[in-house]
């Protein structure tokens, strides 16, 4: 390997060479600021950053985890049942969920991030953050509409539960583009605050949550007239949000440093309640079906720290593996399942003890996770690996993986 | 901390920083992020001082490299937002060795988590093998593979840019 030697050396040496001397402050007092300074950082070194960033991303904050609706009249059920998988590299991979098997690929923009379906399961959103577009799919047949111009950077969606109203967050412009799914035209956009990152519907739909990331706050949009409340302030840099059922408190993972925690809003006042500490790195969060719990996923500790909704107290946290990254809660509220994505690996946890059951070994990477409406099989997309691992749930057993496109980021099924 | 070490602590960081920055640089690819990364591993390596003091240095090497690394993670995850328009790449055309060693060094920059911190490790470092899998947490064999598919992606990176092997010596 010595005549590949030199020029990596020279290379690395260049780099290292631009180093400045270090300014530094090594203190007690200081605490870690690198979080928002890479936010910033990504945009401001154009070239390197650019090419560097475009990984795979997550699943989360959009829909997070939307309160499972009921199917409507004329939903798509049975054999037509599908998972819609969003790859980074441009695409949707559709898969039957009965058989889970892939059908052809379907043309969506540049890095599509986030996916939701409308309740009746008929039109699938797939957001593309680098095209500024939304492309509305057919589930029918599985064809990609015209997409429909949104803000800048698009990078979460939630959908009313009447299905008549699509959500998306702008991270670049700090907007909401309203989506009238009828017709897929575009509302005027609501401002909110700034890298708006993750969106949640109160289960009346009269009321759609944003964390704008940057300015730390979370802001209402009343649905009725489009039109965004007093923000609400929610500890530093919240990201992912999810609603209890009974829709009366948003859960707002945020913190920063040496403060992590979960910040409960009253959905009736708009307040913030007192936060609930958590472990470290807080980064994703779902309700149990009968709100009674709210798991929140620790990436930096290994954890998955419940929380009593009725009290706002956390209860002690369930070693899960590494990095942790998502979850998802099987519609019964008997189980959920903790994606480790160093490890490749998903935890299930039985809710009624809080118990971590035996890991179960997926692809590389893994980022996204979503069950079926029956509750009999959870998704969970595995960036590096460019496949799907269904997990069959009842006897937490791995199926052989399905191919998807080149990183998976974002699952939805259909109702 | 107690006076003895707080002033040994103090020493090692006036003697070594200038040469951590650097690895701090690459590691992280620019100077802001890389502060930060030196800062915190700094910082941690203060807090447990009375146990890595008679190897400081290879102690915040390994803290820099793990921090980085699951920050690439971290970032990878977490959705990517935008705050302002993103032009898009010009091809590069380089035809002087200092626009190949630029090309080089935007090829390096976008290896993906832990490719990087490989080639860091084995030749900016220049640590075996074995040291390598030991920071990183992995085995020898990984390292291996981890080197030989980081080296192919920027052959890959380098192609697509119009440099040939012989130009790099890759």
């Amino acid at each position: 390997m010595s005549d590949l030697d030199d020029p990596i050396i020279a290379a690395l040496g260049d780099l290292a060479g631009q180093a400045g001397p270090p300014r530094l402050r090594v203190d007690a007092t200081w605490r870690a600021g690198r979080r928002r300074r890479w936010a910033a950082i990504t945009t401001s070194v154009a070239g390197a950053a650019a090419v560097a960033v475009t990984i795979p991303l997550a699943v989360l904050g959009g829909a997070v985890h939307p309160v499972p609706v009921p199917p409507v009249p004329g939903a798509v059920t049975g054999d037509r049942a599908t998972a819609y998988v969003a790859n980074g590299s441009g695409t949707v991979t559709p898969i039957r969920t009965a058989t889970s098997t892939a059908l052809a690929p379907v043309k969506a923009g540049r890095l599509p991030q986030a996916i939701a379906i409308t309740p009746d399961g008929k039109t699938a959103y797939v957001v593309n953050t680098h095209s500024g577009t939304v492309t509305p799919i057919r589930t029918a047949t599985n064809t990609a509409l015209p997409p429909v111009k949104v803000g800048h950077g698009p990078s979460a969606i939630a959908i009313t539960p009447d299905g008549k109203t699509a959500y998306v967050a702008n991270s670049g412009s700090g907007t909401v583009t309203p989506i009238r799914t009828a017709t897929n035209t575009t509302l005027p956009p609501v401002k909110v605050g700034i890298d708006p990152f993750a969106i949640a519907i109160t289960p009346d739909g009269k009321t759609a949550y944003v964390t704008n990331t940057t300015s730390g706050t979370v802001t209402p949009i009343q649905t009725a007239t489009n039109t965004a409340l007093t923000p609400v302030k929610a500890g530093p840099l919240p990201e992912a949000i999810a609603i209890t059922p009974d829709g009366k408190t948003a859960y707002v993972v945020a913190g920063e440093g040496h403060s992590w925690m979960t910040v409960p809003i009253s959905t009736a006042t708009n307040t913030a309640l007192p936060p609930v500490k958590t472990g470290i790195e807080p980064f994703a969060i779902a309700i149990t079906p009968d709100g009674k719990t709210a798991y929140v996923v620790n990436v930096v500790s290994q954890t998955v720290t419940p929380i009593r909704t009725a009290t706002n107290t956390a209860l002690a946290p369930v070693k899960v593996g590494i990095d942790p990254d998502a979850i998802a809660i099987t519609p019964d509220g008997k189980t959920a399942y903790v994606v480790n994505e160093y490890l490749g690996t998903v935890t299930p946890i039985r809710t009624a003890t809080n118990t971590a059951l035996a890991p179960v070994k997926v692809g590389r990477f893994p980022g996204a996770i979503a069950i079926t409406p029956d509750g009999k099989t959870a998704y969970v997309a595995n960036t590096h690996s460019g496949t799907v691992t269904p997990i069959r749930t009842a006897t937490n057993t791995a199926l052989p993986p399905v191919k998807t496109g080149i990183d998976p980021a974002a699952i939805a099924i259909t109702p | 901390m107690d006076e003895r070490a707080r002033r040994e602590f103090a020493e090692f960081v006036a003697a070594r920083s200038g040469t951590l920055i650097r690895l701090a640089y690459v590691l992280a690819g620019d100077q802001c992020a890389a502060e930060d990364l030196l800062q915190a591993s700094l910082t941690r390596a203060a807090a447990r001082w009375e146990r890595i003091h008679t190897a400081p240095e290879a102690y915040v090497r390994q803290v820099m490299v793990r921090e980085q690394v699951s920050w690439w993670r971290r970032r990878a995850r977490r959705r990517e937002t935008i705050m302002a328009e993103l032009p898009d790449q010009a091809a590069v055309v380089p035809d002087t060795g200092a626009d190949i060693r630029i090309t080089v060094q935007m090829a390096l920059r976008a290896l993906p988590a832990g490719k990087r911190a490989v080639l860091v490790l084995r030749y900016l470092e220049d640590l075996p093998e074995a040291e390598v899998a030991d920071i990183l947490g992995c085995s020898v064999g990984t390292v291996r593979s981890q080197t030989h598919k980081a080296i192919a992606q920027l052959r890959s990176v380098l192609a697509a840019a119009g440099l040939t092997r012989t130009e790099v010596g890759l």
